[in-house]
């Protein structure tokens, strides 16, 4: 079965966040592209959709209204490309 | 004291779903990956809380920029802002604009920012369901400080 790893650390204690398996979901976001990263270590997120929506006038998502789509790779990482709104957008990330 | 990470698997057929709401204009030529999160969907809660109502579109940005500020105080993403009565909003930086650099273990911004997700799973153990902490547990605890985060109080 395909895991999905997301970014929560359970711990005990925390030495140093970046000692350990540890996995964060980074959007990164370049000219009218986002790259979702992930960082870690070994294997990072898998095929989690990634979902880039416009937002509603009341700051809602406008969930009939997807921009663009995509999945993370097996390193985590992908590359979405969208119609720029000029304005704010809302990104969902999901299993 | 042993000092110990561990991580919490995903599975696909489970019900975490984080978001975010970000401007466009705040990543464009961004070095610095911006991290979805639990913190960012706290973030979302607290901003569709002030949006809702809104009839002006230019003013989401307003409001998004409040609640991504009131989220890094109450979270202390940033060591460098000191707390007074007299701060303003303009010395607070956006979640965005905070440099963290993830690849530093010293890093304090990414060892603050971390440190929040590591509460929440501890949270998530210590009020788990089951014998062993699950993402069930830590979508729980996720979604109770959204709830409480989106009227502002703490």
């Amino acid at each position: 079965m395909k895991r999905l790893m997301a970014l929560f650390l359970f711990l005990g204690c925390v030495r140093s966040p970046s000692d350990s398996l540890l996995y964060i979901l980074l959007l990164q976001i370049r000219s009218g592209k986002i790259t979702l990263n992930g960082q870690d270590i070994k294997g990072a997120y898998k095929t989690a959709l990634v979902e880039v929506y416009p937002l509603t006038q009341e700051g809602d998502c406008d969930l009939g209204n997807l921009l663009a789509k995509d999945y993370t790779d097996k390193y985590g990482k992908y590359s979405i490309s969208y119609p720029p709104t000029g304005s704010l957008v809302c990104v969902k990330v999901k299993p | 004291m042993t000092k110990k990470l561990k991580l919490t698997a995903v599975s696909s057929g489970s019900n975490l779903v984080l978001d975010m709401v970000v401007p466009e204009f705040s990543f464009a030529g961004r070095k610095n990956p911006i991290a979805t999160s639990p913190i960012t969907r706290i973030i979302s809660s607290r901003f569709a809380s002030l949006a809702k109502g809104n009839t002006d579109p230019k003013a989401l940005s307003k409001l998004y920029l409040r609640a991504n500020k009131e989220m890094v105080i109450r979270f202390g993403l940033n060591k460098k802002v000191k707390i007074s009565k007299n701060l303003s909003g303009d010395e607070v930086p956006t979640l965005e604009e905070i440099p963290i650099n993830w690849n530093d273990p010293k890093d304090l911004y990414s060892v603050s920012y971390l440190s929040v997700l590591a509460g929440f799973s501890q949270l998530a153990s210590s009020h788990k369901q089951g014998s062993t902490v699950s993402v069930g547990d830590v979508n729980s605890i996720i979604e109770v400080f959204a709830k409480d985060a989106s009227d502002g109080v703490f």
